[in-house]
C-alpha cells in the first residue's frame, strides 16, 4: 500500500485498474484542483510566486490544515465534528487567561491543547458509548463552547504575552515554526493511518462498523480516539492561531470556520461518508480553500458571497464523492 | 362436496436459479381453518404471496367463489376480500393504533383525515377481537400480543372473506396465543376462509381442521387433520425417498471440553441456554427460523446483549468464565449476513483477510503498531491458496468476488487468527453447490485440527453432513439434544414441536 493512498485506494492489478480508474478517478481530483487554483492565482496575482509570499500563504494555512486533519480523522470514521471552532476558541481563551494572570507560557500552551482535547473526549464518549448522533452532539458542543467563550470574554480579545507568540512564530532555516509543525504532523499521521493497525482500524470502522465489530476491532475505542484526536488538533490550531493574532478571541470560533474545515476535507478528497481520505488530503484541501479565500478577499467579494461560494464548493465535492460511491457499490 | 370458496389451480413460480412452486393446487372452504405447513423454503410464503398479490406467478389460475380472478397487486387482493396478517408486524411504534390500522387508506372529510369515523370503526373492530384499547394509544405502549391484535384488526377493516395468518404466534406468550386462537375460531364461525401458516405442528393439531403440506414447491399431501398423526406430517414435510447420498458425513473425534455455556438468557428472546462444546467436534444448532438459534450465536460473541448466565472457555487446563464482551477473542464468528457484517466491501481481499489478526502482523519493537505488509501479504496468500479462493490479486476489491469466494475470505480471516472456537451462522447461504461443498470441507478440516465448531443451517441435509451432535431449539430454548445417529425426522419433529406433548 503506497503511503499516499489508503482505504479503498490501493495498488491494483492490471485487470482491475481499468475498472478502478473509472470509479476512483476522483482520487486525483484534489491534486488537479490544487494545480488549477495555483496556476490561476499565479497568473492573476503579481508576486504570488515569490518564496516569501508562498511562505506567508502556508503560514496562513497552518491552523486550517491542522483543523482539517482533525476533521479528517472523524470523517474517515463516518462521523462529523462541527464543534472544532468553538472548542479551539475556548481552549485559546482559557490558556490566554491563565497567562494574563501571570501563568507560565508553556503551561498556557498545554492548557490550550488539553481543554479542546477534553471537550473532544466528551464528544467521543457521547457518540461511541451513548450512541448519540455526531451531528447533534457536536453542533450542541459548538453552541456551548462559542457561547461560553463569548460570555467569559465579553467579546473582548485577551492579549497573550509577546514571548509566547514570538516563540511559536520562530523561523527555523527561514521557515516559520507552524509550517514545520504541519509538515512533521502530516508526515507522521500519513504514516500512522496508512501503516499502523490503528489506521487500518480507523478505515475499517468507517467502511463498515458492524463488520469491524464482528471481527474484533475495538470500534468504540476507535470512535472515542478519533473525536479526542479532533479535539487535540483543535488545541494545536488554537496555539498557532493565538500566536498569529497575538490574542485569544471568541471570533476564532465562529460557525463559519466549521465550513472552512469541512470544505477543506471535502475538496481535499476526504469522503464525508467514511472510509476514505488521509492527512495529506486534508492539508491539500486546506491549501486550496486558503487560496480561494485569499483570492475572494483580494477581489473584494463580500463576506456573504464567499459563504455562498464555499457552500456550493462543499456540495459539489460531496456530490462527486457520492456519485463515485454509487458506481463502486453497484 | 361443494365447490371450494377459494381455489388456486396449477400455480408455478420460478426465481432465478430456483423453481419455488411447481404446479401447486390449493383449495380452501368457508368456515374452516386450513393449515399450510412445510420446511423452510418449501414454498409456503411464495404461494401465499401469490394470493396476496405480492408475487405474480408464471402460470396458474385463482378462483374465488367459482369465478376466475386476477390478482396482480395487494390492492387487487384486498378488493377480492383477501387479507394478510404478516409475521413481521409492520408496526409504526410512535404512531397511534388508529393511524397504524388506517395508514394505507385514511378516509377524508373536507380535505382532512376523518378521525371521528376512524376511531369509531377502530373501536368496533377491536371489540370484535376482544380488545378494549383506546385507538389513540401509541403502538409502543402496548404488548406484542396486543400489537398482533392491531395487525389483525387492520386486516379485518375491510371485511375480508379470506384471511391469511403467517406465523402469527412467533412473538406471543402462551396466554396471548390462546386469545389469538379464540379470535381465529370466532372468525371461522363467522364464515371466513382461514389459512394458517405455521412452523409448529402442535398448533396445527390444536387449531386447524385441514392441513396441506408443501415440499420443495410441490404438494406433498394433505387432508383432514384428524386423519393424521404428527409423524405422518413430519414424513410428508421431509420426504421419505430423499437419502443423503451426495452429502458424505464425516466423523470427527471429540476431545476435551473447550467452551461451557451455562444458563444464558435474554428476556423474551432466549431462555436458559446451557451446553458445552468440545475440541474437534462440530455441533449443529438446529431450529426453525425465529427459534432463537441466531440470537444464541450472537449472544455468545457479545453482538447481542444477555441478561444473565455465564460463558466459560478453556484456558491452559482450566475452564475460565469469560465476560461476554471478551469472548470475541476466542471465537471466530461468521454471521448470517455476509455483506452487512462480514465484509469491508470496497476494501481489498488482503485487508479483509487480515482484519481480525492485525495485532499479530506487526513489525518488531519499537514499531509494534506498524503493520508488516510483507507478513500481511504472505499470510493472506497462505489462506488464499489453502482455501482455493479465486482472485486476480490480493488488491482486488472484495465486492467484485463471487459469493462463495467472499465467504471464503471471511472464513480465511478467522483461519489467520486461528481461534479455538468457531461459530458459523448459515455459512453456505446463497452459495452454489460447489462452494457449499468447499465450505463443508473446510468445516471438517477445522474440526480435525481440533477446533470446536457450532454450525447453524436452515438446510437439514447440510447440518447433518457436518455435525457430530445436535442441539435443537424451539421458541428460544434448547428442547432436545441428539448424537450423531439422529435421524432427519427426529430433528424436524422436535423443532416443530410434533414430538412434544400438546401444551
Amino acid at each position: 500500500m503506497s503511503i499516499l493512498n489508503s482505504g479503498v485506494t490501493q495498488q491494483l492489478s492490471k485487470k482491475d485498474s481499468k475498472e478502478a480508474a473509472d470509479i476512483y478517478w476522483t482520487r486525483y481530483l484534489p491534486y488537479i484542483v490544487l494545480v488549477v487554483v495555483f496556476a490561476a492565482v499565479s497568473i492573476f496575482v503579481p508576486y504570488f510566486l515569490t518564496i516569501s509570499n508562498l511562505l506567508s500563504v502556508l503560514l496562513q494555512t497552518a491552523s486550517l490544515a491542522i483543523l482539517a486533519i482533525g476533521q479528517a480523522a472523524v470523517l474517515i470514521l463516518g462521523g462529523i465534528d462541527l464543534s472544532m471552532p468553538g472548542v479551539m476558541a475556548l481552549g485559546s481563551i482559557f490558556g490566554a487567561m491563565y497567562m494574563r494572570a501571570g501563568g507560565n507560557p508553556v503551561l498556557g500552551a498545554v492548557i490550550m491543547l488539553l481543554v479542546p482535547a477534553a471537550l473532544g473526549l466528551i464528544n467521543g464518549i457521547s457518540v461511541s458509548y451513548f450512541g448519540m448522533i455526531p451531528f447533534v452532539v457536536t453542533l450542541a458542543m459548538q453552541a456551548i463552547t462559542i457561547g461560553a467563550a463569548t460570555m467569559i470574554t465579553n467579546q473582548i480579545s485577551i492579549p497573550v504575552p509577546e514571548n509566547f507568540c514570538n516563540a511559536m512564530l520562530t523561523k527555523i532555516g527561514g521557515i516559520p515554526l507552524p509550517i514545520i509543525i504541519v509538515l512533521i504532523l502530516t508526515l507522521f499521521l500519513q504514516f500512522a493511518v496508512t501503516k499502523t493497525y490503528y489506521g487500518r482500524w480507523l478505515y475499517s470502522t468507517g467502511t463498515n462498523m458492524r463488520t469491524s465489530r464482528v471481527s474484533g476491532v475495538p470500534t468504540k475505542k476507535v470512535v472515542l480516539a478519533a473525536y479526542s484526536f479532533a479535539g487535540l488538533m483543535g488545541g494545536l490550531a488554537a496555539i498557532i492561531m493565538t500566536s498569529r493574532l497575538y490574542a485569544a478571541s471568541p471570533q476564532m470560533g465562529k460557525d463559519a470556520v466549521a465550513m472552512d474545515i469541512i470544505a477543506s476535507a471535502a475538496v481535499g478528497g476526504v469522503s464525508t461518508m467514511g472510509g476514505v481520505g488521509t492527512a495529506v488530503n486534508a492539508v491539500i484541501g486546506a491549501i486550496i480553500i486558503t487560496l480561494i479565500s485569499n483570492v475572494m478577499n483580494m477581489a473584494n467579494v463580500s463576506y456573504y458571497l464567499t459563504l455562498v461560494i464555499k457552500g456550493i464548493i462543499i456540495i459539489t465535492f460531496v456530490a462527486i464523492d457520492a456519485n463515485s460511491r454509487k458506481k463502486s457499490t453497484k | 362436496m361443494t365447490i371450494p370458496y377459494l381455489k388456486m389451480d396449477g400455480i408455478a413460480k420460478s426465481f432465478p436459479g430456483v423453481q419455488a412452486l411447481k404446479n401447486v393446487t390449493f383449495e380452501a372452504s368457508q368456515g374452516e381453518i386450513l393449515a399450510l405447513v412445510g420446511a423452510n423454503g418449501a414454498g409456503k410464503s411464495t404461494l401465499m404471496n401469490v394470493l396476496g398479490g405480492n408475487i405474480e406467478p408464471n402460470s396458474g389460475k385463482i378462483y374465488i367463489n367459482g369465478k376466475e380472478v386476477r390478482i396482480s397487486s395487494p390492492s387487487d387482493a384486498a378488493a377480492n376480500g383477501i387479507a394478510f396478517v404478516h409475521q413481521e408486524m409492520a408496526m409504526l411504534p410512535t404512531m397511534s393504533i388508529a393511524d397504524t390500522m388506517y395508514i394505507s387508506s385514511f378516509p377524508y372529510k373536507h380535505g382532512l383525515i376523518d378521525y371521528k369515523t376512524i376511531y369509531q370503526r377502530c373501536r368496533v373492530v377491536l371489540k370484535r377481537l376482544g380488545c378494549n384499547f383506546d385507538p389513540r394509544e401509541r403502538i409502543r405502549n402496548i404488548s406484542p400480543g396486543d400489537q398482533q391484535m392491531v395487525e389483525i384488526g387492520r386486516a379485518l377493516l375491510h371485511d375480508p372473506q379470506i384471511i391469511i395468518f403467517d406465523e402469527p404466534t412467533s412473538s406471543l406468550t402462551s396466554r396471548e396465543k390462546d386469545h389469538l386462537f379464540e379470535v381465529i375460531r370466532t372468525l371461522k364461525q363467522e364464515g371466513s376462509v382461514i389459512i394458517y401458516i405455521s412452523h409448529f405442528l402442535d398448533e396445527v393439531f390444536s387449531l386447524c381442521d385441514r392441513v396441506m403440506v408443501l415440499r420443495n414447491g410441490e404438494t406433498a399431501g394433505g387432508g383432514l387433520v384428524s386423519e393424521y398423526t404428527n409423524r405422518d406430517i413430519v414424513k410428508m414435510m421431509i420426504g421419505e425417498k430423499e437419502i443423503d447420498t451426495y452429502y458424505e458425513r464425516s466423523e470427527h473425534r471429540a476431545g476435551e471440553e473447550i467452551m461451557r455455556v451455562k444458563g444464558i438468557y435474554r428476556s423474551g428472546v432466549i431462555n436458559d441456554i446451557s451446553f458445552s462444546l468440545r475440541k474437534g467436534e462440530v455441533v449443529g444448532l438446529w431450529g426453525q427460523l425465529g427459534s432463537g438459534r441466531t440470537e444464541v450465536a450472537r449472544a455468545l460473541v457479545g453482538l447481542d446483549p444477555i441478561d444473565g448466565g455465564t460463558i466459560s472457555i478453556k484456558m491452559g487446563d482450566q475452564m475460565m468464565p469469560v465476560k461476554q464482551s471478551e469472548t470475541k477473542k476466542y471465537i471466530g464468528m461468521i454471521t448470517e449476513n455476509r455483506r452487512e457484517e462480514g465484509l469491508l466491501l470496497p476494501m481489498s481481499v488482503c485487508n479483509n483477510m487480515s482484519l481480525a489478526n492485525l495485532t499479530n502482523l506487526t513489525k518488531k519493537k519499537p514499531f509494534s503498531s506498524v503493520i508488516d505488509s510483507k507478513l500481511e501479504n504472505s499470510e493472506t496468500d497462505k489462506y488464499v491458496k489453502r482455501m482455493d479462493i479465486k482472485i486476480s490479486s490480493q488488491a482486488q476489491r472484495v465486492e467484485t468476488l463471487s459469493g462463495g469466494n467472499q465467504q471464503k475470505v471471511i472464513i480465511g480471516r478467522w483461519l489467520q487468527k486461528n481461534p479455538p472456537i468457531y461459530i458459523m451462522d448459515e455459512p453456505t447461504r446463497g452459495l452454489d453447490v460447489g462452494a457449499k461443498a468447499d465450505i463443508r470441507r473446510i468445516i471438517s478440516d477445522l474440526a480435525e485440527q481440533g477446533a470446536g465448531i457450532l454450525v447453524i443451517s436452515s438446510e437439514i441435509e447440510e447440518i447433518m453432513s457436518v455435525s457430530d451432535r445436535y442441539l435443537v431449539m424451539k421458541r428460544g430454548s434448547i428442547v432436545a439434544e441428539f448424537g450423531s445417529n439422529a435421524s432427519k425426522e427426529d430433528l424436524v419433529a422436535t423443532a416443530t414441536g410434533a414430538a412434544s406433548k400438546k401444551e
